[in-house]
């Protein structure tokens, strides 16, 4: 193809993988379609900055295909790259070795990102030792553990406390500072039917108890026995009597 | 072996656990900047021992010497293999991005990283280092002190020179 011989692919990326090869797409080898794709690319010693798009996609959506095995939950994930990828291609440029959309470069800097990451995984796991200080330093338990307990070790756990704090104290008597809403709907209703409408003083039923008014008045109307009416915002309320089982 | 370098070495070994070398000079009796020469001094007293001498970020302490550490860990039974492959890939973004959420995580690695960082927060090296300010104030990680102490590094920003330069 023109597009090949005017931009060859990086020095090994010629030397594909047969289409259709199968590759262990497991958990432990490729935890996602990332991983699989930075694989793909290491495996060709393809480099991301000089990457041969063409020939990744096909290979990817060849590995893709061999796979049969593949959890439900995994497909999805994998299938969204392919579909990325496929796009991709389609507008790949072949005068251009890398790809020139905005999400072709964000997918290639993603790749170059985990491919770094890998490496450093690499050069960490080349240091690590297994020992460091002796006993008795040992790591606090982790949150996830502490939050995994058993409900009877809760239910023992709040017992420890109770023993550490004391008795739990008597609930505190409620005292309402105004009489039961039913009550204060009932002598709103009735100065109402006296006089069929008034403007709606807030402390109207109990002083100081603005609150206790307003949803006296608001009981009755969806109770159907009044009408609030308002002009404005902030304006007073007026209340108009409605007979049970009149208009 | 002077009486100083005897105490510095009784402490270590008691201390079973990395101290700061604040907490070291007062605890000989040294100033701050006295003890780098003294840390020096004992170092050269320990060629062909069994443990040698950490200085780090993470504090002062001894360690098994390294061509010792399998041997003695496998004793011991206490073989990293839970570090495997994926969680250390997590520590990876983990020390490169720190403070970094789940979220950020995850999206570098493009799978789910929750049981690494499970793994990895019961391993002692990253521990919680505070919230992020995005949706849900999400969880920030970072590396500890004993995250220092298992890969050998000095500081954190030796990890810069572990960082491929083409990245």
């Amino acid at each position: 193809m023109e597009g090949q011989e005017t931009f060859p692919p990086a020095a090994d990326a010629t030397r594909s993988l047969p289409l259709g090869a199968s590759y262990p797409v497991q958990g432990q080898i490729f935890q996602g379609p990332l991983h699989l794709l930075v694989h793909l690319a290491e495996r060709q010693d393809v480099d991301l900055r000089r990457i041969h798009v063409g020939q990744l996609v096909d290979e990817y959506l060849a590995v893709l295909r061999s796979q049969t095995e593949l959890p439900l939950t995994e497909v999805g994930a994998f299938l969204a790259l392919a579909g990325r990828l496929v796009r991709l291609k389609a507008e790949w440029d072949p005068q251009r070795l890398l790809p020139t959309s905005e999400d072709g470069q964000a997918l290639l800097a993603d790749l170059r990102q985990l491919q770094a990451i890998h490496a450093l995984a690499e050069r960490l796991a080349g240091r690590l030792r297994p020992l460091t200080t002796r006993p008795p330093w040992r790591p606090k338990p982790p949150l996830s553990e502490r939050s995994r307990r058993r409900p009877e070790e809760l239910v023992e756990a709040y017992r420890r406390l109770r023993r550490r704090v004391g008795p739990r104290p008597a609930r505190l008597p409620t005292r309402l500072r105004h009489p039961p809403l039913a009550q204060l709907s009932a002598a709103l209703e009735e100065r109402l039917r006296k006089e069929g409408r008034f403007v709606l003083s807030l402390e109207e039923l109990w002083p100081g108890e603005r609150g206790a008014t307003f949803l006296a008045a608001l009981f009755l109307a969806q109770a159907g026995r009044a009408a609030l009416q308002q002009e404005a915002p902030f304006a007073a309320v007026t209340l108009t009597y409605r007979r049970p089982g009149g208009p | 072996m002077t009486p100083l370098l005897r105490r510095l070495e009784a402490l270590l070994f008691a201390a079973g656990r990395p101290l700061p070398e604040h907490e070291l000079a007062a605890a000989l009796g040294v100033r701050l900047l006295d003890l780098p020469a003294l840390l020096d001094q004992y170092r050269a007293q320990l060629t062909d021992r069994g443990f040698e001498l950490s200085v780090s970020e993470a504090g002062v302490t001894l360690l098994p010497a390294v061509d010792l550490q399998e041997t003695v860990a496998r004793a011991l039974r206490r073989m990293p293999d839970r570090l495997t492959a994926p969680v250390l890939e997590v520590l990876a973004v983990v020390a490169r991005y720190q403070p970094v959420d789940r979220s950020t995580i995850e999206r570098i690695r493009g799978v789910r990283s929750d049981r690494s960082l499970a793994v990895l927060e019961e391993e002692g090296l990253i521990e919680v280092a505070g919230r992020g300010e995005g949706p849900g104030r999400p969880v920030l990680w970072r590396t500890t002190p004993e995250f220092l102490l298992r890969f050998g590094l000095k500081s954190l920003a030796e990890l810069d020179s572990l960082w491929p330069d083409e990245a």
